[in-house]
């Protein structure tokens, strides 16, 4: 949850082409730019919302992980000196706390303590295993779950209310930056950058940009943890109209589909059915022969 | 429970004819006396009063009162199921949702159920006042039928002037004008071939035309069509059912255009 960096840079990957296709244009954390020596690599984990694979970026020197989110972007190019460069993708990177990722690794073994070891455990990818070790040195897991020692042997169990306390001021940060930079929260908010709103119509209350703080945070956490969130914050639940997805697994989708993809999600949930009858020419031709003529309740009184 | 039989359903299926075009839905009350039904097309400008005696039926029985949200296409479509010879039979529980209709051929040959879930209607009713009416005209049904058919081609609109003359009905529009006139004649053996004219003081109204073509619908159900018109207050078009009771519209006058 790093703020993003604003300088762009390029980066010529060679290895790794199942990841990466060619043209790619990534933007890089300040963070990260910094150290050209890095050992940074490339590693698939679960993304603790969709549980689906992602890309991240880990650094083991630098102790650090991000994110990479990719959008196809197509037909774009930039000049680089006297070359054009084509763009097919552009990657933001974003740092992001490990812990998020161990969320849902903790919330399945919850029902009692567990050696860590025994807690981060991916039954379906256990090359997974060892990497999720290393990085929960990077973390401080006091966060989310209940330290116990037991002789020397040392237990975890996931505490809710430790994640909802640690959580917390991460939305009220969220939230102040969203008020500080002024970004619009508006529901279905699209403005443009090139035209001022006028003021007024973009009075977002507290609770609007707490709610587009916790839509963020909620990215990173599973559907039953944002639950228990939206109470712990006091939200009243609501039927989302523009929640943003974590969907990188969609990410080959070109722009045009995913942007249709998104108009779906904000009709919603439920249409309400409305029973109009159907007009036939008929009924509009009445209607036509009945302009004109005193209502015929203006004339009988109503019965009660 | 209520369950009422009807020697000739072609009654019931030409009653429905009648109404199904101005009323998409109407809620049927049924108590002791019999049925009734009454209610505003969609546009408020006329109002269809139904009255079958529970006398007219072969049988009829009704615990309890009852209000039947019916949609009336529905219905149609299940009358048309049927001969017009059929015997037909309704009937509902109390407090039921759905109204179960039987036809039976006459020699019992075929019998046949139908069963057609009711709607929760919300209709005002109405209270009609009882109205000493300046003139009544009595005339065939057919001819009334006509003379609306035909005016309809000329205008929207038709104005109903009763004299002691006679009345007569006019309608002008993008062709023409066209003016038909009736005088009483009480000369013809059958009273409802005739047209008489009961008139206390001289009316004239105008109608928008298609609602009438509309009541003219009910002509099958009755040789004779009863006018009844005041001024200022709706005119009401009324046919006599045989034996069963009657059905009755009710059609505010257009306003007087200023300009």
């Amino acid at each position: 949850m790093a703020p993003r960096g604003r300088k762009p840079k390029i980066k010529n990957e060679q290895e790794n082409t199942e990841l990466f296709e060619k043209n790619r244009f990534i933007i890089l954390p300040d963070a990260l730019t910094k150290d050209e020596n890095a050992d940074r690599q490339l590693i698939k984990l679960r993304h603790p919302q969709t549980n689906e694979l992602a890309i991240f970026v880990y650094s083991e020197n630098d102790k650090t992980l991000a994110q990479m989110r990719s959008l196809p972007f197509s037909h774009r190019s930039f000049f680089k000196g006297n070359d054009v460069i084509p763009i097919d993708r552009i990657d933001f990177v974003t740092l992001v706390d490990p812990i998020f990722l161990f969320l849902p690794y903790f919330v399945k073994c919850s029902s009692m303590f567990c050696p860590l070891d025994q807690i981060l455990v991916d039954e379906s990818l256990p090359e997974l295993n060892n990497l999720l070790m290393k990085l929960s040195e990077l973390t401080n897991l006091k966060q989310i779950a209940t330290k116990k020692e037991v002789g020397d042997l040392i237990l975890w169990q996931y505490n809710e209310n430790k994640t909802l306390e640690w959580l917390t001021p991460k939305i009220e940060k969220v939230s102040k930056v969203l008020i500080t930079q002024q970004i619009n929260v508006n529901q279905n908010a699209a403005i443009s950058s090139s035209f001022k709103v006028c003021e007024t119509s973009l009075q977002a209350t507290d609770e609007q940009y707490k709610r587009y703080a916790y839509n963020i945070i909620s990215e990173y956490l599973h559907i039953d943890i944002q639950k228990s969130l939206l109470k712990h914050l006091g939200l009243p639940e609501i039927v989302e109209c523009n929640k943003r997805k974590a969907d990188e697994n969609k990410s080959d989708v070109n722009k045009k589909v995913k942007h249709k993809e998104v108009e779906y999600d904000e009709m919603p949930f439920q249409v309400i059915k409305n029973v109009t009858p159907k007009l036939t020419a008929k009924d509009k031709a009445l209607k036509k022969a009945a302009s004109g003529t005193k209502s015929i309740s203006s004339f009988f009184k109503k019965n009660v | 429970m209520f369950e009422a039989r009807l020697l000739k359903s072609g009654q019931l299926k030409k009653i429905l004819e009648a109404i199904k075009e101005l009323l998409k839905e109407a809620t049927f009350d049924c108590s002791d006396s019999g049925i009734q039904l009454q209610a505003m097309d969609d546009a408020h400008v006329s109002l269809v009063s139904m009255c079958l005696k529970s006398t007219g039926f072969d049988k009829f029985r009704c615990d309890r009162n009852l209000s039947m949200g019916i949609n009336l296409e529905s219905m149609v479509k299940i009358m048309k199921c049927c001969s017009n010879d059929d015997i037909m039979t309704i009937k509902a529980q109390d407090n039921a949702d759905t109204l179960t209709i039987m036809f039976e051929t006459s020699n019992q040959e075929k019998m046949s159920d139908y069963e057609m879930k009711l709607m929760n209607l919300d209709q005002e009713h109405l209270g009609i006042p009882e109205t000493n009416y300046s003139c009544i005209i009595k005339m065939p049904s057919t001819e009334f039928a006509r003379i609306c058919r035909d005016l309809s081609q000329f205008g929207e609109s038709v104005i109903i002037a009763c004299t002691k003359d006679g009345v007569k009905f006019s309608t002008s529009g993008d062709i023409g004008s066209a003016n038909v006139k009736l005088s009483q004649n009480s000369s013809i053996d059958k009273e409802e071939e005739g047209v008489t004219i009961e008139m206390q003081q001289a009316v004239c109204l105008t109608f928008a035309c298609r609602y009438l073509n509309l009541f003219c619908k009910a002509a099958p159900l009755s040789p004779q069509v009863i006018l009844s018109m005041s001024g200022d207050v709706p005119l009401v078009v009324e046919y006599q059912i045989e034996e069963l009771g009657y059905i009755r519209y009710y059609l505010a006058p257009k306003i007087e255009e200023d300009d």
